[in-house]
């Protein structure tokens, strides 16, 4: 059961407090390979599939032996599909050996528009040497809530690159803790949330350098429509002895409407001289002067628009190191951009709103060509 | 009937008053150059032409092609075959200047009733027009202007200018900051796209660049209104005495 007593702060304001333990769902399966439905499949894509509908209790356990280098990504496919409202719980484990190699899609889905609400953990355990990349990627119906904690530590050495894409979602709060227990360990977490209507994300990301000479990257961009909201609050905090650390935080929003909110607070906590680190955070709208130049040649105020936005997200999605799934967000945020609803976007199974067919006109990069 | 014709227009930004009561006539095929101090006009008059929503017009009438165009959006300004070349061209961070040139090119086919171009016509009009600046570099993975040089910018703004071939360009100080091999690369693609169905508007501080695009109306803004129009050579007349000639010459 849910306590609405014991929710982060920023989640009391969306109302769950009619989902109760009696509505917790089983799971359905979690077989290798399930074909499931939904936005999570990527084209082009061969993963290691794990499939999880709906489910409470312990969720996947994931072990990389040691000096193991697994090419095929694992995709960890965590759907919600019910015909009532319910709610979810998951904890998920991966363990990752010393000098493996793993790279982990982890999508959370919905398919329809039943209301849910998830409350998911990942622990992820990285040994020393090892490299990895972990993408989280999120679209749930607007209905519907998410709480995704994410808890890593890492061992000397290791790196780790993990994007959030936060496409829609009724309420989403992404909670990330990265420690860096070993010496030159290298982290890249980045995120891209892309909000509209009522819908709300928050980000909390909080990176501890325990050790010396490591380095921590934190991009986070996000675009708010109508009144959406969001927030960021980013901690890094630099421990004494974590000499010659480098961490950068930086978050950057565009909001298209006057009452989209975004609340920003990166922050630093360092214990400690012999640093590098900077952050800074930005709220903004797309640039007059560009939108002026590229209709000036032209192309609608509405596809100059679409441009400058995905512009935008282009610095977060091209850090995705697997070209498939690259090209498989690109679409997608493309699609968002456009304002297609995307849980229906790749989904088979009809839903009782059904998207409208509107006219997604987006020329291809010839770049690509 | 004149392609471009302006009359009394009075524009300026909030309530500050620039442009005051200009009148203009371009015909196709002609080639004028617009001089004047810096502050008196010349680059509101290039934005209000091509609709830059900084300026609001009070008074006058742009006609084009028998329209006036002051109430079209920017867009359609240019779908109907008016360009801008911009003093200070945008840097458009995570857009190809090819992605950026194909949905414009297409874009603008689609409002003339044309089907889009496909990618490999596309390619091929673009290799073509590159050659007009002499542009050898890869366009595709280029961001727009992003990193560009003060003259890879001009050529850039020419080479879309080629791309789309406009009936009325309008030039803004496009030779501010070029070195000497670049205005002359920049000058000769701007000679090459002249015809007699297209007319140029070129604004400029100097002299300089009218040395390679040879105007056929001088004509000299001074505080918001034309105040004098010769043939070329005005413009020499111009850099010999210095601004300050017009000025005496008005006070009389």
């Amino acid at each position: 059961m849910i306590r609405k007593d014991v929710l982060p702060e920023t989640l009391k304001k969306i109302d769950f407090s009619d989902l109760w333990s009696d509505d917790l769902v089983r799971p359905v399966a979690s077989d290798a390979d399930m074909n499931i439905h939904c936005s999570c499949n990527i084209p082009n894509l061969d993963t290691e599939k794990r499939a999880i509908v709906n489910g409470f209790g312990d969720g996947l356990d994931i072990t990389v032996e040691e000096n193991r280098i697994i090419e095929r990504p694992i995709q960890i496919q965590s759907v919600v599909q019910t015909n009532y409202k319910s709610l979810v719980e998951l904890h998920h484990t991966i363990n990752i050996g010393a000098n493996a190699q793993v790279k982990i899609i982890h999508c959370d889905d919905t398919i329809g528009d039943t209301r849910s609400l998830s409350n998911n953990d990942t622990r992820i355990v990285i040994g020393e040497g090892a490299v990895v990349e972990y993408y989280k990627l999120q679209n749930i119906n607007n209905r519907s809530g998410l709480i995704n904690k994410t808890y890593v530590t890492m061992a000397a050495g290791s790196s780790l690159r993990t994007d959030c894409i936060t496409l829609n979602g009724g309420h989403i709060y992404n909670h990330c803790e990265v420690r860096m227990l070993g010496a030159h360990c290298n982290l890249n977490a980045d995120g891209l949330y892309l909000i509209d209507s009522d819908q709300r994300c928050d980000n909390y990301i909080f990176v501890q350098h325990n050790a010396p000479d490591c380095t921590s990257h934190e991009l986070y961009k996000g675009i708010l429509d109508d009144q959406a909201r969001a927030s960021f609050n980013g901690h890094v905090l630099v421990m004494d002895g974590a000499t010659k650390t480098e961490a950068y935080q930086t978050n950057r929003n565009i909001l298209l409407t006057d009452k989209a909110h975004v609340e920003t607070k990166p922050f630093l906590e360092i214990y400690n001289d012999d640093v590098k680190c900077s952050h800074g955070s930005t709220v903004g709208q797309l640039d007059e002067q560009a939108l002026f130049y590229m209709r000036s040649r032209g192309i609608s105020e509405r596809v100059a628009t679409t441009m400058l936005s995905y512009a935008f997200c282009d610095e977060v999605i091209r850090t995705i190191g697997i070209p498939e799934l690259r090209q498989a967000i690109e679409d997608m945020v493309k699609k968002r951009l456009h304002g297609e609803l995307l849980p229906c976007g790749n989904c088979a199974i009809p839903c009782s709103t059904p998207c409208n067919g509107s006219e997604a006109h987006f020329d291809i990069d010839v770049s690509k060509l | 009937m004149s392609l471009l014709s302006i009359r009394n227009l009075h524009a300026g930004i909030g309530d500050m008053e620039i442009l005051k009561g200009i009148n203009l006539d371009v015909n196709a095929g002609e080639v004028h150059s617009i001089m004047g101090p810096n502050g008196n006009g010349k680059s509101t008059l290039a934005g209000v032409i091509a609709g830059n929503p900084k300026y609001h017009v009070t008074a006058g009438e742009v006609v084009y092609n028998g329209k006036n165009i002051l109430d079209l959006p920017v867009e359609v300004r240019a779908a109907e075959g008016i360009f801008l070349g911009f003093q200070y061209p945008v840097e458009i961070p995570g857009v190809s200047i090819a992605n950026f040139m194909r949905t414009a090119v297409n874009e603008q086919r689609k409002y003339r009733g044309l089907d889009p171009l496909s990618g490999s016509e596309f390619l091929k009009l673009m290799e073509e027009k590159k050659k007009v600046v002499e542009m050898t570099a890869s366009l595709a993975n280029r961001s727009v202007n992003e990193g560009f040089s003060g003259g890879e910018k001009k050529k850039n703004e020419i080479f879309q200018m080629a791309m789309l071939d406009p009936t009325l360009s309008i030039l803004d100080e496009t030779d501010s900051g070029l070195d000497i091999d670049a205005l002359r690369i920049v000058a000769s693609g701007v000679n090459k796209l002249r015809s007699k169905d297209n007319a140029t508007i070129v604004i400029t501080h100097y002299q300089r660049l009218l040395d390679y695009i040879v105007p056929d109306f001088v004509h000299i803004l001074y505080e918001g209104r034309i105040v004098k129009t010769g043939p070329k050579e005005l413009a020499l007349e111009l850099e010999e005495k210095g601004y300050e000639w017009i000025k005496k010459e008005l006070e009389h």
